[in-house]
């Protein structure tokens, strides 16, 4: 399957975002930008987000995995430093793990593998959202400060909620990401036990994917957890996740 | 000297954003680096913070109205 892709511009090393559960390619708005001045930044939907195909047959995490290694070898791109929320961490870490040639280094926010466990809740509500104000008071468990969340924004989430196959297939994909959590997690471990260049970035007050510390402490690189954030915390501190990716990417290698 | 506070840039794929809220007004005080006022696009809702300290002399683009990447939407008189 062949995602929606797009270059964002600037020159250097390639960088691949890789968006989590529910969201889309335009998610890292706050971030490409700051980005774009030392690499080539591209961006990508996952199977069932965005203006990505609705029509996903398997959506096992390395079905996931495997369209967006297939997308980045149809561009071109034969090795790229991966920026993952989320799904997109889980995701960025089994391609590590199968084709480590291919990944300059791993960026990861609030991963799926590494933390306590992605709220079920969340994940069963949100194919379901039909109403705003549900929609509202959902979508802000993602953040410490509710204002972050606008009615601008629900309401685009509904109209992609609304597109033929969308609730279908986001069903499927919470129900992966329910079962294969642990697997996620067994992921993260032989990450952890290999030399992959890595950095991950959390917010404490995460309540949808919560932080871990013992499992991030095993799973080592370079870290930034910020306080007062919750679940998207490249958003929410954005200046602070700019400033740290960059950081990070000019000595990924921390040698 | 005035400074410009200026609609960042969203990458290429958004060209403008909605002025969600103002957090200071005209006349007062804003020290660089502080939250001056937060957009919204369909997407995400971005915190804008202050380029300079000084006061705020003017804001040219008013909460709920859209301004495109570029625009000047306030300024900041550096003191």
């Amino acid at each position: 399957m062949r995602l929606a892709f797009k270059t964002q511009d600037g020159d250097g090393a390639d960088l691949v975002m890789i968006h989590g559960f529910g969201s889309d390619r335009l998610s890292w708005l706050g971030n490409a930008p700051a980005l774009m001045a030392s690499h080539r930044v591209h961006a990508l939907d996952l199977p069932g987000h965005g203006e990505s195909s609705m029509d996903v047959g398997d959506t096992s995490i390395a079905a996931l995995a495997d369209a967006v290694s297939g997308t980045l070898a149809a561009e071109g791109i034969s090795r790229a430093h991966l920026m993952a929320h989320s799904l997109g961490g889980a995701i960025a870490m089994l391609m590590a793990l199968k084709e480590p040639e291919r990944v300059a280094s791993l960026m990861l926010i609030a991963p799926l593998g590494l933390g306590t466990g992605v709220d079920h809740a969340f994940l069963t509500r949100f194919p379901e959202l039909t109403e705003p104000d549900d929609a509202m008071m959902l979508m802000r468990r993602l953040v410490a400060r509710p204002q972050l969340i606008s009615k601008m924004m629900v309401a685009r989430l509904l109209q992609q909620l609304d597109r033929d196959g969308a609730r279908g297939t986001l069903r499927r994909i919470a129900s992966t990401i329910m079962a294969e959590e642990a697997a996620c997690a067994r992921v993260a471990a032989e990450i952890a036990a290999r030399d992959i260049p890595r950095f991950v970035m959390w917010g404490s007050a995460d309540v949808i994917n919560p932080l871990k510390p013992e499992a991030l402490a095993s799973f080592g690189g370079q870290q930034l957890i910020t306080p007062d954030v919750g679940h998207l915390p490249h958003i929410e501190a954005a200046r602070q996740a700019n400033d740290a990716f960059l950081a990070f990417l000019s000595n990924p290698g921390g040698a | 000297m005035s400074i410009d506070v200026v609609m960042p840039q969203l990458g290429n794929e958004i060209e403008e954003a909605q002025i969600d809220s103002w957090a200071k007004q005209p006349g007062e005080r804003v020290e660089k680096g502080e939250m001056l006022l937060t957009i919204t696009t369909p997407k995400l809702t971005m915190e804008i913070e202050a380029p300079a300290s000084g006061t705020l002399k003017e804001i040219r683009v008013p909460a709920d109205e859209l301004a495109s990447v570029g625009t000047v939407l306030a300024v900041i008189d550096e003191a």
